[in-house]
């Protein structure tokens, strides 16, 4: 099935605005000859600030920013708002803030897990890059990379585009999400599968066993 | 800083502190947001009235969002802010006057629609205060955006609890007509279910909103994506708002599917744990019900009375253990407990007949709610459905509502009785059952309960239960002088209803019962009521005369000789000659019982007027059954002159 070019732009564009990369959007739009859809491009200089904030680990900024744009997020949200402390504390025992970051834990942090036990273990998990003089070698070293701010910093984007009644998923994952649950069913039909998603390569192995056989 | 920066202001000084007040107000409001422990400090130190004084004075408007942000944050999660929150009387007009000033910030418009929100949700602003002043006014104009859309149909949805509430948004008809344009427009979930949830509440009583939501093209194609929505609650808000245009509109022939789908849906709600839903669900149900004899058959054979009914047996049990806790108690404290003042209390003062009193607007504990909506649908499932009053007596779950009679609550009571007016509407074996257990006792009590919706529903009752078993009714207690009394009650409703009943005790019984009624009754008391103000009384009146004469000559001749022979005939006549076409029919039918007296009472009824006005009434007669009856009349003058 041949999939329309016009298609294809929308839902790239689609996924742009929504995750908040307004400068790739508005660069795509002027090169597609697209404009967005209705809602896509909503806030979408403050999310993209926000997201911004968090990639750059400065996170009270980013706090302080997403309680101006709307104060019910972190209220009503107290899963996100424990993750956005955890992460603040993260980024103090990077910088090596050492009794900074044990007075955040104490005061700001371990309060919160009064609500959810759960939330202790994650503080706990922190708190063991304590332990080491150089956290990297710590097992919870992954608490420091990248992909955790960015998949904060996506969360926090979809909490606001939600908040304000608008669409927060992507056509694109969703459309990645059906295929491969689609894929799983055509197992049994042993139909050729992709291999790799992001190069769209497919295997037709067991689609060739069954056919010589 | 900010009492400083106020006293500034007074004296004209220049405000150097605000940018600083503002930065200070940010940091704590990002501390305090979503963190109880920082909230209780911050509050300890006083930053809420801080806030309180800020929203009362001419700041900027930055600095009084940032109040307002910190104390939405406080309404949530901080019992000890809210005693404060509560206390501060000027709150909501504060709001209100810096939503009025502030009508281009879009900032101020968000908090202060949600500070609003939560405030009524949780009490802390009084919703008497919010309806009184001119806010909805200016909804309108705020409903620019899907989230200030969905504020404001949260907080009609809120609103909308009472008559009163709906009929003052009602009043500005612009904010509803917005709500039923934006239905149509592609909007998210979450604001698409507060605009139905917020028109479920709000039409409940008006007809032209009905029409108007009926009339938009897309209305059923969001009807049946709700219908069967995952969220029981999506699903039992459409349910509210299908059922509520369901009572003025009639829906297309081709969507009628969708009224009985939601019964399902109701029906089993009713065994959801949540009492809320439970009470929603019961609700609904009783409206949709409510002369539709298909839904009513959907209802009953999905087992909503059983369900209903073991709901109502929980409740009561819970209630009497909560009543034998408190006797206990109050036993312990050494009270005297009159046997009888509490059997009294239980079931309603006994006054004075021509004084009761007519219900209040309190308001009923979600309990009590559930047992009287409850109640109205088993009612409405059983009004014409003699299949499920008698399923209703073969599990005994007739009991609970003979029980339910007896309740503290005079709404429930009331409830009760409509119930036994339409389960009384049965066969003999039903009725007997509901007289073994004692409902005829029960009603001759509630008779003389202290409100008036009582009295009138046991009467219906015992109009009903009457047929066939005349002779129980009359010999359990003082039911008959008690109906005798209500005769001669002001209240028309009530007199209708005791008149019906006595009609109904004279039908086809024993003589020796017509002679027992009409010794209470006496010919003077019927003649009166025969001549009654109102029509209805004067028809059933004439309709009880007609039984008691009925195949008894002699007592046709007493009443002629009690009456006086031309007193009798002028008030036939009066009849007869009347524009009211059910009253000319029994006059005649009168006739004809006379008529088939003895020859003297033959002769009476041959006199000239007489005739003359029969002939007269048929020749203008235009129901039927009058026109007969005249016809027949004349017929038998011929043969026998």
């Amino acid at each position: 099935i041949k999939v329309s070019k016009t298609d294809m732009n929308k839902l790239i564009l689609n996924y742009l605005y929504l995750e908040g990369y307004k400068d790739a959007a508005k660069h795509f739009e002027k090169e597609s000859g697209m404009a967005c859809e209705a809602g896509e491009n909503y806030a979408v200089s403050e999310r993209k600030e926000i997201r911004e904030l968090i990639q750059k680990d400065m996170i009270d900024a980013a706090i302080d920013k997403l309680n101006d744009l709307c104060p019910e997020i972190l209220e009503k949200n107290l899963s996100l708002n424990f993750k956005l402390q955890k992460q603040k504390l993260i980024s103090l025992i990077k910088l090596k803030k050492t009794e900074e970051a044990i007075e955040f834990a104490q005061n700001k942090l371990a309060p919160l897990a009064e609500t959810n036990k759960s939330f202790l273990v994650d503080i706990e998990k922190v708190m063991s890059l304590l332990a080491f003089d150089n956290p990297q070698e710590s097992k919870n070293s992954d608490l420091l990379e990248y992909s955790l701010r960015h998949s904060l910093a996506s969360e926090v984007n979809e909490a606001i585009l939600q908040a304000f009644c608008q669409t927060y998923e992507k056509k694109l994952l969703l459309l990645t999400k059906m295929m491969l649950f689609s894929q799983k069913k055509a197992l049994s039909f042993h139909a050729p599968q992709i291999s790799d998603v992001s190069t769209g390569k497919y295997t037709y192995e067991q689609y060739m066993r069954r056919n010589l056989s | 800083l900010l009492l400083q920066m106020l006293k500034d202001m007074e004296e004209k000084k220049p405000i150097e502190m605000s940018e600083t007040l503002l930065l200070k107000l940010k940091k704590a409001k990002n501390e305090i947001i979503g963190n109880r422990h920082m909230k209780m400090h911050y509050f300890t130190e006083g930053l809420l009235h801080e806030c309180l004084l800020s929203i009362q004075t001419k700041i900027s408007i930055d600095i009084q969002i940032q109040s307002l942000a910190i104390i939405n944050s406080f309404m949530e999660d901080c019992k000890e802010a809210k005693g404060v929150l509560i206390a501060q009387k000027t709150l909501f007009f504060d709001i209100e006057k810096i939503f009025k000033d502030n009508q281009h910030v879009q900032r101020a418009i968000d908090i202060c629609l949600r500070i609003i929100r939560n405030g009524l949700v949780k009490e802390i602003i009084r919703l008497d205060d919010f309806l009184q002043s001119e806010m909805l006014e200016y909804f309108p104009k705020a409903m620019n955006t899907e989230v200030f859309v969905l504020l404001i149909s949260d907080i009609l949805a809120f609103c909308a609890t009472t008559s009163f509430n709906r009929r003052k948004i009602f009043e500005q008809k612009e904010v509803i007509i917005n709500l039923t344009k934006y239905i149509e427009y592609n909007l998210s979930y979450d604001c698409e279910y507060a605009i139905l949830n917020a028109l479920s509440k709000v039409t409940t009583e008006y007809d032209e909103l009905c029409k108007e939501i009926m009339g938009k093209p897309k209305i059923f194609q969001i009807f049946e994506k709700y219908i069967r929505h995952p969220s029981e609650q999506a699903r039992i808000c459409i349910s509210q708002l299908l059922a509520n245009v369901n009572k003025f509109v009639k829906f297309p022939l081709s969507q009628q599917h969708l009224l009985r789908w939601i019964i399902p849906t109701l029906v089993k709600t009713l065994k959801n744990t949540n009492i809320v839903m439970k009470i929603q669900a019961a609700s609904i149900l009783s409206t949709l019900l409510e002369a539709n004899k298909d839904f009513q058959k959907i209802a009953g054979d999905l087992g909503a009375i059983e369900d209903i009914c073991e709901t109502l047996k929980n409740l009561c049990s819970e209630t009497k253990e909560e009543k034998k806790e408190s006797k206990e108690e109050e036993n312990k404290k050494g009270k005297n407990n009159n046997g009888r003042k509490a059997r009294d209390e239980a079931m309603g003062d006994i006054i004075d007949a021509e004084d009761p009193l007519v219900f209040s607007d309190h308001e009923l504990s979600p309990e009590q709610k559930m047992i009287c909506y409850g109640l109205n649908t088993i009612e409405a499932i059983t009004s014409e459905h003699d299949e499920f009053r008698r399923k209703l007596i073969d599990q005994n779950n007739h009991k609970i509502i003979i029980e339910l009679l007896k309740h503290p609550e005079p709404k429930i009571r009331s409830s009760a009785c409509l119930c036994m007016v339409s389960i009384g509407r049965s066969d003999k074996i039903v009725k007997n059952a509901l007289f073994t257990d004692g409902v005829a006792s029960i009603l001759n009590r509630l008779l003389y309960d202290k409100y008036l919706d009582v009295q009138i529903n046991a009467t219906s009752a015992i109009c009903n239960l009457t047929l066939d078993f005349q002779k129980q009714i009359i010999d359990t207690g003082d039911i008959l002088k008690r109906l005798v009394e209500l005769t001669q009650t002001k209240h028309i409703t009530l007199r209708y209803k005791a008149v019906f009943a006595i009609k109904n005790l004279v039908y086809v019984p024993t003589n020796d019962i017509k002679k027992m009624v009409l010794a209470k009754l006496t010919y003077l008391k019927l003649f009166d009521l025969i001549d009654d103000e109102e029509p209805t009384i004067q028809e059933q009146a004439i309709l009880t005369l007609r039984n008691i004469l009925h195949k008894r000559p002699e007592a046709i001749q007493e009443a002629i000789d009690r009456a006086g022979s031309e007193a009798f005939l002028k008030k036939l006549d009066e009849k007869l000659i009347g524009l009211n076409p059910s009253l000319v029919t029994q006059a005649i039918y009168l006739l004809c019982i006379i008529a088939s007296g003895n020859e003297k009472q033959k002769t009476f009824v041959m006199d000239g007027n007489i005739v003359k006005t029969v002939s007269y009434t048929h020749l203008r007669a235009h129901e039927t059954e009058a026109d007969l009856v005249c016809r027949l009349l004349l017929e038998k003058k011929k043969q026998e002159h």
